[in-house]
């Protein structure tokens, strides 16, 4: 067994190699070489020995394009002493025989140098007319391999893979009847109307937000210590109509980045720069506020690296990029944006600091406003009438720690917002008993004040008199160097003429047309999404580090077909799913494991594990427990939660659930949902036995199964094993049972029933069963 | 027509672990177990070195305990007690809350030495001393954050802020696990406060998530879901996993997705779980004598019962176990919380070391016993909640000391010395870095080779920092 897993890696690794070994291409083979074992020392950042091999020019003399004998660089990659040999050891992975041959190659070849791919603006190969341009690209480069396009997928296949992937939920068994019913003779234009609906469906948007809200680290509270709420879902429910109403993705982004600054910006403009509030630190009473505030800016600066130009610009931080072209002052030009926005740390003497900034408030009706006075009124004069308790407890020790939250933080208690906001996320011990009375009062005044005050959104604001930004040396806010205006990247276009030097301006040049990055790094995403892997599979990073597209040619081509078409995010998940690509039979063969494990060619459709919000979304859907309504505050993942919080319950899709930073519910968090401490390109898809009792045991999918087999009893009373089974395979994965499966699933059954079980706990049993193969919780 | 791959031994197999727990026997399991050890079990480099150690049982007293008040004497600290700290001492030092105007505070507890070796302890840490020739005594540490959260971050992940994966991921990744039932990295935690940066200490960072630290709380369900949902019986569990196994084998015939082979080994692992784990947990098996020398006690929760536990994990080839004793966090009062503290951890601790050493298990294994700082020679006058008088040490990061034992190093060694007021080191700084190197260095891995590559970086445990202190080793 070990033997085979060895052979068929091997042979992965040596096939891309083995077809490109003649000549090797610049960007593809010889940068991400030297980018890799020389540019650290020989780079843009530090030119040890006097040599740089970033640029040709500062190259020549060490390559020695002359004489090749008398190269200097061929010696030294060549050499065997180790006083010589380069790279040296310990600093960077030797070069293979397989390398060396192919820098050889290169320096033999007059040592061509190209800019890096992903800085050239994309350009739109043509694709033979009547053909789909994605098939064009995926058979043109298939034809290079052993391999084989495979067959369409099923109807039935298809059908349900373009629900999970385009809504995130499954077909229910009638939706399915209807599209086979309308596929006869006419399958192409059944898939386009199945398609559009889709597209057109409010779930689109809640599935479709879950990975740009992992972009964005969105959370609904601050994590570390005291992970206090972080009013944030106005945001989420933004993002999810944005992408519903497909709004072009260059308003997408601008009013993500700088809607406050648009002109006569609407209360939904200034929503939109949420995305921009997800960051958090640790607010520990004993930090230095300037650091603090750093770290804010600095992960609004790596998130719209990461995000938009999926370049890792954290290393520009703290000194010039080691091997992108990024010096250290470029990275403060990027931070001079933000550094202009109002500070949003406070902190009271002898307090925690707090997360406040832009906080805007939605506008309340009349009556609403008259029961927040009310009770505010309410509040204040019951915390007047404790007075006395209060000079008790200063300088006490045993104050129970609730107390102590409201009052030692005198006299920011004062503050409305801020009492009544700690009053009911701190409020959850008992206190000592002269103070009981008043703490019930004022929960209960407390929790119906929450239910009434209009929701609150965390959002950007320019700072009147925003500071001097300057350098941090070596990333110290201690060191500041050099004074800094607002800029971009200088290796990439310049900024759009006028573009005001604010976030505005950033923005802009972010969707600007010259841009080469942001319409890849977009389009990469979405077929990551769809297919599983990127076209590029460092989806984080398009930098000399990150790995070269496996199709070039379609990766410009749906970047530049974007954009041609309004930005439009449909328009291009549209093209994808549409692709006979997309539409293939995702069973391995054989050859496929040998030759392309990891579907690099595309000569299979994709497969893969749900993700953890669709996971639950689907057991609950097919169960019939979801309630479908766009918005709305944070949901609670289980009764329990909720019981927990003395409120009520209702099962609601995975995106909305609390994404509480500091504890993230658990089932999320082991099926590979990140924690949304920081901005996420890529969930990694891991498989392991903590999914596995999650799935078998977690009340959620517990409460699924029970549901599910409640549903079948009463959908088919009195009907036999065989109905009620085959009713049950539809709801889960879209076709019947085979004879075997039926068998297995009798026998359990029977055995169930037989050991002493209902009929209800035995289908209970099937049920959960169903909803734990792995054809359930995986697209095919 | 698909013909299904029943295989008629494996209910039985399944059915019989259930009450002999851990045999591997039956088709499907053996081909099934390989395919699981490849994904998360086997060792992703080759041992740099020899091995000196396998296993490691890292001890973090959360919140930073006073070193000037355990293992450190400072006989000038004490005659200048009350005195103003001399300014050229404290210059330039980041403090959490005090403003450089404090008083220094000696220690009140009576220091002696003890064992062979005459290693240095205070009153309030008897049990340790008492396994002196054991340990060693690192008088030199220091860090480079003030901050609870960040330099726990350092001490677990070699990097101040969250995202890295914490020491004991880089382990399983690196050398792999020796216990298919159970996770290769556990995490414990015990006190008030057991950490500041919570999961983010045992995270994955950017490795693959079957190597993040599995939480296993005290109480009936050590890992989330592991008991089956009342009512449904082991016996039900098992038919329905085979149930499962079969479905999932016949769907794998058809699609041919190792994944899914993959996935039927982790449902069994799973399944074998529920049996370990609480297995494992089960300490009332252990002999009275054994229960009195840590102080532990069956079916409750406490740092005895979790360092028993770590002893048990890492007798069944367990590769890290993270123990976390919350509460040294002393801003205030700190001679009335510490001397509790003690005797919660003093005990348990050098049963631990024993234990290990009567085993012959010591050798094998890394002990680390560390908080994430040291605490100021200066005493805190003003309490975060404005307690005035409020007799704390705050943070201190130039300055603290941590203990190893077993591992292959140097036993009975006192390493490193602080400035006369314990304020500053004087020689021999180890910085965090530098022990990570080095315990990894005693794992059989060269720090520097350690690496993982993620946005186009390769990443280690120590950052690009970090030295193996040889003169630490045997």
């Amino acid at each position: 067994m070990k033997r085979l897993i060895a052979i068929f890696f091997a042979l992965q690794l040596s096939l891309p190699l083995a077809a490109h070994a003649a000549e090797p291409d610049f960007s593809r083979d010889i940068r991400p070489l030297l980018s890799d074992r020389c540019f650290k020392c020989h780079g843009l950042a530090e030119q040890k020995g006097d040599l740089r091999l970033d640029r040709r020019d500062d190259a020549l003399a060490a390559l020695g394009l002359d004489d090749l004998a008398k190269s200097e660089f061929l010696r030294r990659i060549t050499s065997d002493d180790e006083d010589e040999q380069m790279p040296p050891k310990g600093k960077a992975k030797a070069l293979s025989d397989d390398e060396k041959a192919k820098l050889r190659a290169w320096v033999a070849a007059g040592a061509p140098y190209q800019q890096h791919w992903a800085y050239v603006k994309p350009v739109k190969a043509l694709a033979p007319s009547g053909a789909h341009a994605v098939d064009h690209f995926v058979r043109s480069k298939l034809a290079e391999t052993k391999l084989q396009p495979s067959p369409p997928a099923s109807l039935e296949t298809l059908c349900r893979r373009l629900h999970l992937d385009l809504i995130g939920l499954p077909p229910t068994p009638e939706e399915m009847e209807a599209f086979l019913q309308s596929a006869i003779g006419n399958r192409q234009a059944a898939i386009v109307a199945l398609v559009d609906s889709l597209l057109a469906s409010p779930r689109f948007g809640e599935k479709w937000a879950r990975h740009w809200l992992d972009l964005a680290r969105y959370g609904d509270s601050a994590g570390y210590q005291h992970d206090d709420d972080m009013p944030l879902w106005l945001y989420r429910d933004w993002v999810i109509r944005a992408l519903n109403a497909d709004m072009p993705f260059d308003q997408f982004t601008i009013e993500q980045i700088a809607g406050d600054l648009l002109p006569k910006a609407t209360v939904e403009q200034r929503i939109a720069t949420g995305f921009h509030r997800g960051s958090t630190v640790t607010l520990g009473a004993d930090q230095n506020v300037d650091e603090l505030r750093a770290q804010l800016v600095w992960d609004r600066v790596n998130t719209v690296g990461t995000t938009w130009l999926a370049t890792s610009l954290e290393c520009a931080q703290c000194h010039t990029h080691k091997f992108d072209p990024i010096p250290h002052e470029d990275y403060y030009r990027l931070y001079a944006y933000f550094n202009r926005t109002v500070p949003e740390l406070s902190k009271e003497p002898g307090s925690h600091y707090f997360i406040t900034g832009g906080v805007l408030e939605m506008p309340a009706e009349e009556a609403r406003q008259a029961k927040v006075g009310r009770l505010k009124a309410e509040m204040e004069a019951e915390i007047a009438s404790m007075v006395s308790v209060k000079v008790n407890l200063a300088g006490a020790s045993a104050v129970p720690a609730p107390l102590r939250r409201i009052f030692t933080g005198s006299p920011t208690y004062r503050t409305p917002e801020r009492t009544y906001y700690y009053l009911t996320v701190e409020l959850d011990g008992p206190g000592p008993e002269p103070i009981q009375p008043h703490i019930a009062k004022l929960r209960q005044l407390g929790r119906e004040l929450i239910d009434t005050l209009p929701p609150r959104a965390l959002v950007l604001e320019e700072n009147s008199a925003p500071p001097i930004t300057r350098v941090f040396l070596r990333g110290n806010v201690r060191t500041p160097g050099e004074e800094v205006a607002p800029g971009t990247l200088s290796a990439l276009h310049p900024l759009p003429k006028d573009a005001p030097p604010n976030r505005l301006g950033l923005a802009q040049w972010l969707v600007s047309r010259e841009n080469p990055l942001t319409a890849r790094v977009m389009v990469n995403r979405w077929w990551m999404e769809l297919f599983g892997n990127g076209l590029v599979t460092t989806p984080e990073d398009f930098g000399l580090q990150g790995e070269f597209p496996s199709h070039p040619e379609l990766l410009d081509w749906l970047a530049v077909e974007f954009m041609e078409r309004g930005w439009s995010v449909k328009h291009i998940i549209k093209q994808m799913v549409l692709s006979a690509t997309y539409q293939q039979n995702s069973a391995l063969t054989p050859e496929h494991l040998q030759h392309d494990p990891q579907n690099r060619f595309l000569a299979r459709g994709p497969r893969h594990r749900l993700d953890a919000e669709l996971l639950r979304d689907n057991a609950l859907a097919i169960a019939g427990l979801l309630r479908h309504e766009v918005g709305g505050k944070p949901a609670f993942a289980t009764p329990a939660d909720a019981e927990k919080a003395e409120t009520g319950f209702t099962w609601r899709r995975g995106i909305y659930v609390r994404q509480q930073r500091g504890e993230p519910y658990a089932t999320f968090a082991s099926l590979d949902a990140p924690d949304r401490f920081a901005c996420t390109a890529k969930r990694p898809r891991t498989n392991t036995p903590q999914q596995a009792l999650a799935l078998l045991n977690e009340p959620t999918f517990i409460t699924a199964a029970t549901a599910l087999a409640q549903r079948v009893d009463q959908e088919l009373p009195g009907a036999d094993f065989s109905a009620r089974l085959t009713r049950m395979f539809q709801e889960c994965i879209a076709r019947a049972p085979k004879a075997d499966e039926h068998r297995v699933l009798l026998d359990l059954f029977e055995k169930t029933k037989r050991e002493g079980a209902d009929e209800p706990a035995a289908w209970t049993l099937i049920a959960n069963v169903l909803l734990n193969l792995d054809e359930t919780i995986t697209k095919e | 027509m698909t013909h299904l791959a029943l295989d008629p031994h494996l209910h039985t197999t399944l059915a019989r672990r259930a009450f002999f727990q851990r045999s591997a026997m039956g088709l499907g399991g053996i081909a099934l177990s390989s395919l699981l050890s490849r994904q998360s079990s086997a060792a992703n480099v080759a041992p740099h070195f020899p091995a000196r150690a396998k296993h490691v049982i890292f001890l973090h007293m959360s919140g930073g305990p006073s070193h000037v008040d355990l293992f450190d004497p400072k006989p000038t600290l004490n005659k200048f007690d009350g005195q103003p700290a001399p300014a050229e001492i404290i210059k330039g030092i980041e403090f959490g809350f005090l403003t450089g105007k404090e008083s220094l505070m000696g220690s009140p507890y009576q220091f002696a030495k003890h064992g062979r070796c005459g290693m240095d302890f205070s009153e309030q840490v008897p049990q340790l001393a008492s396994v002196a020739d054991e340990l060693t005594m690192i008088r030199s540490m220091v860090t480079d954050e003030f901050n609870h959260a960040n330099a726990q971050l350092l001490l677990s992940t070699g990097f101040r802020r969250v995202g890295r994966p914490g020491m004991g991921a880089w382990l399983t990744y690196g050398l792999g696990t020796e216990n298919s039932d159970l996770p290769g990295f556990v995490v414990l935690a015990h006190g008030s406060a057991p950490t500041n940066a919570g999961n983010s200490l045992w995270s994955s960072g950017f490795l693959p998530t079957a190597h993040q630290g599995v939480t296993f709380q005290g109480g009936s369900d050590p890992v989330p879901n592991l008991s089956n949902p009342p009512g449904l019986t082991t016996t039900q569990r098992a038919d329905s996993i085979v149930a499962i196994t079969n479905l999932n084998r016949a769907h794998l015939a058809d699609v041919g997705d190792p994944e899914i082979a993959t996935r039927i080994a982790q449902y069994e692992l799973a399944f074998r779980m529920q049996t370990s784990v609480p297995d494992l947990m089960d300490i009332s098996n252990e002999s009275p004598d054994m229960l009195a020398m840590y102080g532990a006690e069956p079916s409750k929760t406490s740092f005895a019962n979790n360092c028993l536990l770590a002893r048990r994990l890492v007798e069944r080839g367990v590769r890290m176990v993270q123990v976390f004793l919350g509460g040294w966090d002393a801003h205030q009062q700190i001679y009335n919380s510490m001397p509790k503290l003690c005797r919660q951890m003093d005990r348990p601790v050098a049963a631990l070391i024993r234990d290990l050493k009567q085993r012959g298990l010591l050798d094998d294994t890394l002990v680390v016993w560390a908080g994430e700082f040291g605490r100021t020679p200066m005493v805190q006058d003003v309490s975060p909640d404005g307690m005035t008088n409020a007799m704390g040490r705050d943070h201190h990061k130039d300055a603290f000391t941590v203990l190893v034992a077993g591992g292959g190093f140097k036993r009975g060694l006192t390493y490193g010395e602080t400035d006369e007021l314990g304020c500053r080191v004087a020689s021999d700084a180890v910085h965090v870095h530098d022990l990570q190197a080095t315990l990894l260095h005693q794992l059989g891995l060269d720090h520097e080779q350690l690496t993982y590559r993620y946005q186009g970086r390769d990443f280690r445990l120590t950052d690009v920092h970090g030295k193996v202190v040889k003169a630490l080793l045997a």
